[in-house]
Order: structure tokens, then C-alpha cells, then sequence
């Protein structure tokens, strides 16, 4: 091996990696939270009587899903401006484009909690003549919720490395920065080495996280 | 609007985008019988009784999955020729790079299939006197593959999109001629949205028979 | 019968998936007041079926159920919808078999949250109802626990007593001690009989030869979506008229 390996440098790069870091994260938390206040609405749509609804919500779902997010990144950077006519700047593309794509994989996760919902929840409104919006409000919001918990806690670990992305077009966050020095200091290997594993150490424990609030979760629910 | 929309273009540069798609498609083809084969032999691993064994194929899995693909693949782009002094085409490192993160994925998928063989089975082919060779190719393997075969299905649509990453470390696949056309020819919007259709083209059918697989799957279990 | 006729079901046609399974073809049933009617038979023969048409939680295809000579539900034209009284479904309560109380409420958040929200009724004053009728039936302490805290007995009580919240006319209760352990069976049926003797109104269907045998003012069998027999109690039991009801009865104290 030819390769010389050298680490003290990264201490000169800490907090560039840093703030790459935060970018990352805010980004991701500021997308989790508009892609899910979103994605309950379209799951809301695809559960809807209307066929009307469905069919939007469909169309959007798997549009988001079928096509690679690299794509609907750089649609949302280099088109939208075009289509609307005014400069969109990194950030708000950026915000645009993950929300959105949160927006069609978190749907997925409420629909499939509230099908969890067993019938007899249905028929326990109907025998206790609770109408429909208190019904949506009181009984399937709630238990919607709690049932996604873990699985949206997995998207957001999935928005979380997809975040990664958007380094592809310009925007500073951790990847980027890593990319950066990468190339200024000639040391590729110990720099995305050490990118992957910053990533990795807040990925990780997550996963495992879902796996315990799921356990937890369901037995407060299954009553 | 002082951009106008002209598609016809793009059925003159049609060509360029199809060696793109076959790129795609070899890049995806070649990944996934890594992964559905690799992918199995790293999900025994991870339930092997040697516990090095165990642990060294849990890392594998959990640290491809934990980090984002985008830095898999830069990171085999930049510092693996360096590292060991080996270079390998652009076709062949993404190959690489796609299959082990797809193996990772297909690991999980396969021991999440094995592990929900009901013990019943289990116990039953102890009972019936079968020997553990027997056992694993008569009664483990073709339950767990038909339990995993709508997840290995989704991951190989994954692997499809993740493809386009490749195109970030310039490897002449669809994405890559997407994003060159529309900076030679100013046309954004027609290239990605095509290119986009493209994808969805394919990937969408390819969605439909996992809910195929999946219905007939709860029917034969006595769903 | 003693009493005007209270519920009245006439010529009850249900099936299901479009016709290919039958369950009702012109079921008559009449109950009155002073009913605790108790319906027994085999599985699959209609039973719970039968209360959730009554429910309204199932549509019927032809016929017509009436309530103290109220029309209540009635078959539309052909591929229309019920013509449902909604103020004679809210003084129609039914019980479950696996309780449904919403596990993400406390056992007072139950009680209250339909009268509250769909009734008009004032937190306040319906909490109060709430815990008077949880004292009345011994579960006064459990009222802020959540029903994952409760026993499988516990919970079917409370359920029950979450009917009880909307003041029903007629109460119905399908199956609701068959998914109990036997010991908490006790207590439940307990509750049904206080019910009983303060003049509840009542549709049971049971696998509990018990309860029919001593609670119910009549009993019948139902078999096939049809009612093959029906009668008091006490000649029910000892002098069934239908071999077929004899065998069913056989069976099931046998297998008691």
C-alpha cells in the first residue's frame, strides 16, 4: 500500500465538520417536521372515500418513490426557479425537495397505522354514536400517531442519509464540507472515513432506538 | 413564459439517454445478483454461532446501512485506487459499490425472513428426524425466500435509483446523461422530467408485483 | 308476548361478497320490553351478524327493523343505501367481544369522550356521570388507569359501562365473555345481571348455557340465518322441539 496515512490534520477541520454537521441536522429536523405535517394530509387523501383524492395522492406518492431523489433534487433546484419564474435559493430548494420527498414515504407510514387500526375501533364510534370529527380527531389521530412513531423514526434516519444529497448541488453540509477538504488536503480516505462515521454514530443508535420504542409502544397499545 | 417547453429535442438526443439507461440497467443487474446472493450468505453469517463470525457480518450490515450511499460510493470512487493501488473501471467500482450496500440491505431482508419462520416448523422438522442439511434447504430456504421476496424486490428498486448516484462520480449512466444534456442545451425541465418518467417507467411496474407477491403471500399463509 | 312489541325485525335478507354467501334470507324476530333475550347456536350460523345489523354496523339487503314501532332501519331500493334513523341508533348500545375500549385514553377519557363530543354534554357534568357509574360497579379506583393496565375482566366492564354513558334502550352484547379467561367470566356476567334486574333491555348472544339458562326471559337458536327455536328458558332447556337444537344443547353443557 502506497498510501500514507495521516489523522492530526482533522483536528485543524474539526469545526468545519462541525457546522457541515449542523447544516445536516437542521436540515433534516426542519424537513422531518414539514414532510410529516404533509404526509399525514396525503395519507389522509389516500384513505379518503373520494376517488378524486386518492388518485392525487397516489400520483404523488409514487411519483416520489419511483424516482431516484437525486433527480427530485435537482428538479426542484433547476427547474422550479424556471417554472415560478423567481430565484429559489439553496436552502429553501433544499427544504422543498426533502420535505417533499418525507411528505411521500411518511404518508406510506400513517397509512399502514391506520389500517393497523383494528375494525372494532370502527365499530365501537358507530356503537357509541361518536361522529366523524371527533372520531378522526380523538380516536384515529391519536392512535395514527403513536402506531407511526417507530417507522417514522426510521424515515427520518432515511431522510437523514439522503440529506447527504444535496452536496451534489452546492450546499454546505457535512458531506460537502468532507468532499472540500478532501480535495484540498489530498487525505480522501481519513476524511470520509471519519464523515462516514459521524454519520453513523447518530444513525446507528437511532435504528436501535426504533427497535426498543417499537417493542415498548406496542405493548402499551395492544390492549 | 419566456422559457418554452420543447420536448422534441429530446427525441433527438433520445439516443444518448438510452446508452445512459443501459448503463443504468447493467449497473443494477450486476449489483443485485451480488446482492440477493451475497446478501444471503452475510444473513447466515449473522446468525452463525461463532460469534466473530456474527459480529464481523453485523458491522458489515449495519454500517452500510447506517451511512449515507452517497458516501459509499465516494468513498470507493477516491480511496480505494488509492488505498491499494488497484484501479478499476468506473463500471466495475460501481457495481461493487451499489452491490455491497445492496447486500447489506438484502442480509437484513433474508435473516428478518429466517427469523420469522414460525418455530413450530422448526420444531417439527426436528421431530420428524431431518437432518440440519435438510432442514435448511427443505424447510428454511424456500420460506424465508418467499417471506423476503417483496422486500428483495423493493431493495432491487432501490438499488435501480440509487444507481444515479453514480453519475456524481462520473460514470456514464442515465442521471449522468440527464444532467450533461441539460447544461449542453440549456432544457432543464424537459431533460429531468423525462429522464425522471424514465425512471418511474420502470420502477413503478417493478412496485406493482411486490403488492402481487405480497397479496399471494398472505393468501398462501391462510392470511 | 306480554308487551307491545319493543324491537321488531321482519323479513331480514343480509349476505355478503355480492350475494355468494347468505347469512339472513327473511329472519323474524320480535322482543319486547321486558326481554333479556339470549341467542345461542353454532359458529358462523348469524348470531353476531345479527346484532350488527341491529347496530346498523352492517347493512341489510331487504327488511325492516323497528323500535317500539319506530321505523329504525329499512332496506333501500336495490343497490342503495339503509334508511338509518340516527336518533333511534343513539338509543341503541352494543358491547364487544374483544372490549375496543381506545387503548390511548384512560378508562374516564372512554366514558366521557362520546357523550362529550358528540352528545353536547358538559365535561363536567358528564366526568361525574362517569364516576358515579364506575363506583356502581366497583371500578371507581381504576378510573385513571389506561385500559392496558386493566384486566381482560376489568375492561369488558368498563366497556360495558361506557354503553351505559349514552343511556341506552336496548343494550346489546356479542359474545363478550367468550374472549375472557374463565375466572373473570364471573364478574362480568355479574354486571349484565345487575343490568338485568334494573330493567335493561337486552340482546346477549353467549356461549354461557349459564347466563341463558338463568338471566334470559327467552332464548333462541339460531342456526344457519335462520331462527330454528325460541322460548323461555326453562322448556327451552328441558324440552327442546328441534332434535337439532337438542343436539347443539348436548354438546355445549357437555363440553362445559
Amino acid at each position: 500500500m502506497t498510501y500514507h496515512f495521516s489523522f492530526g490534520f482533522l483536528l485543524d477541520y474539526w469545526s468545519a465538520l462541525l457546522t457541515g454537521l449542523r447544516t445536516t441536522l437542521e436540515l433534516t429536523l426542519i424537513c422531518v417536521f414539514l414532510g410529516v405535517m404533509l404526509g399525514f394530509v396525503v395519507s389522509l387523501m389516500r384513505t379518503s372515500e373520494s376517488r378524486l383524492l386518492y388518485a392525487i395522492g397516489s400520483v404523488y406518492v409514487e411519483l416520489f418513490r419511483g424516482t431516484p431523489v437525486l433527480i427530485q433534487i435537482f428538479w426542484i433546484f433547476f427547474c422550479l426557479p424556471l417554472v415560478l419564474h423567481i430565484e429559489v435559493g439553496n436552502l429553501p430548494s433544499a427544504i422543498i425537495a426533502l420535505s417533499l420527498y418525507m411528505s411521500a414515504i411518511s404518508s406510506e407510514t400513517f397509512r399502514a397505522s391506520m389500517k393497523a387500526i383494528s375494525r372494532d375501533q370502527h365499530d365501537a364510534c358507530v356503537a357509541l354514536g361518536l361522529a366523524p370529527l371527533p372520531k378522526i380527531t380523538h380516536v384515529v389521530f391519536p392512535q395514527t400517531i403513536l402506531r407511526a412513531i417507530p417507522t417514522l423514526l426510521s424515515n427520518t434516519v432515511s431522510l437523514f442519509k439522503e440529506s447527504s444529497l444535496v452536496s451534489a448541488v452546492g450546499m454546505s453540509d457535512l458531506l460537502y464540507v468532507g468532499q472540500n477538504i478532501a480535495t484540498r488536503t489530498y487525505h480522501p480516505v481519513e476524511i470520509l472515513t471519519t464523515v462516514a462515521l459521524i454519520y453513523f454514530v447518530i444513525a446507528f443508535p437511532l435504528t436501535r432506538a426504533v427497535t426498543i420504542i417499537e417493542q415498548r409502544l406496542l405493548r402499551k397499545i395492544d390492549a | 413564459m419566456d422559457y418554452h417547453l420543447n420536448f422534441f429535442f429530446a427525441l433527438h438526443d433520445f439516443d444518448k439517454l438510452l446508452d445512459g439507461l443501459v448503463v443504468t440497467l447493467k449497473l443494477t443487474v450486476l449489483a443485485n445478483t451480488m446482492g440477493l446472493s451475497l446478501g444471503f450468505v452475510v444473513a447466515l453469517l449473522m446468525m452463525s454461532p461463532v460469534r466473530v463470525l456474527r459480529w464481523t457480518a453485523t458491522a458489515f450490515v449495519e454500517f452500510f446501512r447506517c451511512t449515507p450511499a452517497l458516501i459509499q460510493i465516494v468513498w470507493f470512487f477516491y480511496c480505494v485506487p488509492m488505498l491499494f493501488d488497484v484501479f478499476l473501471d468506473a463500471i466495475t467500482m460501481g457495481v461493487l459499490a451499489l452491490g455491497l450496500n445492496l447486500t447489506a440491505f438484502n442480509a437484513e431482508a433474508y435473516r428478518a425472513a429466517i427469523q420469522a419462520i414460525p418455530r413450530a416448523h422448526l420444531d417439527a422438522s426436528v421431530a420428524l428426524g431431518l437432518g440440519w442439511r435438510v432442514r435448511i434447504w427443505h424447510v428454511v430456504f424456500p420460506q424465508a425466500l418467499r417471506m423476503a421476496v417483496p422486500v428483495l424486490i423493493t431493495n432491487a428498486i432501490g438499488c435501480f435509483q440509487q444507481s444515479a448516484l453514480v453519475a456524481l462520480v462520473a460514470v456514464s449512466d442515465l442521471m449522468y446523461q440527464a444532467k450533461t444534456l441539460s447544461t449542453q442545451t440549456y432544457r432543464p425541465i424537459e431533460t429531468f422530467t423525462v429522464v425522471a418518467l424514465i425512471y418511474l417507467a420502470i420502477s413503478f411496474p417493478v412496485s406493482q408485483l411486490v403488492t402481487y407477491f405480497e397479496r399471494r403471500n398472505s393468501r398462501q399463509l391462510g392470511g | 308476548m306480554s308487551d307491545e312489541s319493543f324491537l321488531r325485525i321482519t323479513g331480514l335478507h343480509k349476505s355478503f361478497a355480492r350475494g355468494a354467501v347468505r347469512v339472513f334470507t327473511g329472519l323474524d324476530l320480535d322482543m319486547s320490553r321486558q326481554d333479556r333475550l339470549v341467542i345461542i347456536g353454532p359458529s358462523g350460523g348469524g348470531k353476531s351478524t345479527l346484532l350488527r345489523c341491529v347496530m346498523g354496523l352492517d347493512p341489510i339487503d331487504a327488511g325492516e327493523i323497528r323500535i317500539d314501532g319506530n321505523p329504525y332501519i329499512s332496506a333501500g331500493a336495490k343497490h342503495q343505501k339503509n334508511r338509518i334513523d340516527r336518533a333511534v341508533q343513539r338509543q341503541v348500545g352494543m358491547v364487544f367481544q374483544h372490549y375496543t375500549l381506545f387503548p390511548h385514553l384512560t378508562v374516564i377519557g372512554n366514558l366521557i369522550l362520546a357523550p362529550v363530543t358528540s352528545r353536547g354534554e358538559a365535561k363536567v357534568g358528564a366526568t361525574q356521570r362517569a364516576m358515579a357509574l364506575l363506583e356502581r360497579f366497583g371500578l371507581a379506583e381504576k378510573a385513571r388507569a389506561y385500559p392496558a393496565q386493566l384486566s381482560g375482566g376489568q375492561k369488558q366492564r368498563v366497556a360495558i359501562a361506557r354503553a351505559l354513558m349514552l343511556e341506552p334502550r336496548l343494550l346489546m352484547f356479542d359474545e363478550v365473555t367468550s374472549a375472557l379467561d374463565p375466572e373473570l367470566v364471573v364478574e362480568v356476567e355479574h354486571m349484565m345481571v345487575e343490568l338485568a334486574d334494573q330493567g335493561m333491555p337486552m340482546m346477549v348472544v353467549t356461549h354461557d348455557m349459564w347466563f341463558a339458562k338463568n338471566i334470559a326471559t327467552r332464548v333462541a337458536f339460531c342456526a344457519g340465518g335462520v331462527i330454528l327455536e325460541q322460548g323461555e328458558p326453562r322448556e327451552f332447556f328441558s324440552n327442546p322441539k328441534l332434535s337439532r337444537t337438542r343436539d347443539f344443547i348436548v354438546n355445549v353443557l357437555r363440553a362445559a
